[in-house]
């Protein structure tokens, strides 16, 4: 099984990170799609994944994309302040975490038919709205302008890290 | 007086049915959608007459995309059209509080 879902061998950060996120909202997609089925296991693992790759997408970001876009830009454009990403990271976890808790409540429960979906999928809206917005962001400054700024080396050690750490997370799904 | 509330009801209704597959959820959502897509709310119903006009303007949207739907949508064509309901769910829950 792999989770990171391009090679961290070639490609940018534009290209790499964008269809690692963009494999991500169609899993979100595939747990609506599991949990309208009733396939509730199945739904609950997608949802987690997801979770969890985001938040280590999230930490990545703080920790090893924002300090090298303060770095070489320190008058970042307008829209790229870095307090805005991480304002948007602490959001995306505080929406996103109550879920991976409620349905493994549940579940544990036998109780997942308590769950209302039209609720939850309204409530989702809002989310996805705000991954979006984070995604644009992400996609449209700061892999954009690390890619110009940064040599082809660092981006490939970086894709790298990225992926490695993906690999780290793996094993708590085997 | 009717007010619009069960015919609201309805569609909210249907479009939860819609998600699981369940009864006869297309015939409950295309006879609200109509019927909100020509509503008239008289001077007894609250309401601003622009977010009327949107309500009937989103109805119209909505019926169109679902007799746009295979006979027999799949579940991915069934969250599309939930969801594509979003927006039109805010507006009627402050016409029909």
């Amino acid at each position: 099984m792999t989770l990171c879902f391009f090679d961290p061998t070639e490609g940018t950060l534009s290209s790499g990170l964008t269809r690692q996120l963009e494999t991500l909202d169609g899993w979100l997609r595939e747990h609506q799609l599991a949990f309208m089925e009733r396939r509730w296991r199945e739904g609950i693992l997608l949802y987690e994944k997801v979770y969890e790759l985001r938040r280590y997408h999230l930490d990545f970001m703080e920790s090893e994309l924002l300090p090298r876009f303060e770095d070489r830009y320190p008058k970042p454009p307008h829209g790229a302040r870095p307090g805005y990403f991480l304002r948007e990271k602490k959001l995306i976890i505080k929406t996103m975490r109550p879920y991976a808790y409620l349905f493994g409540r549940l579940y544990l429960r036998e109780a997942m038919a308590e769950l209302s979906l039209p609720r939850l999928f309204d409530e989702y809206m809002y989310l996805k709205d705000l991954l979006d917005h984070h995604d644009a962001r992400e996609k449209g400054f700061l892999f954009r302008l690390l890619d110009e700024a940064l040599s082809r080396e660092t981006v490939g050690t970086l894709l790298l890290n990225y992926a490695r750490g993906v690999e780290q997370r793996e094993a708590r799904w085997l | 007086m009717n007010d619009g509330r069960d015919t609201w009801r309805r569609f909210m209704r249907a479009r939860a049915d819609m998600l699981t597959d369940c009864g006869d959820w297309r015939r409950g959502m295309a006879e609200s959608l109509r019927a909100l897509s020509e509503w008239e709310a008289d001077g007894r119903v609250h309401g601003h007459p622009g977010h009327w006009a949107l309500l009937r303007r989103t109805a119209r949207g909505l019926l169109a995309r679902l007799d746009a739907l295979p006979e027999q949508p799949t579940p991915a064509q069934r969250l599309e059209l939930f969801e594509a309901g979003y927006r039109f769910t805010r507006i009627g829950q402050r016409l029909f509080p």
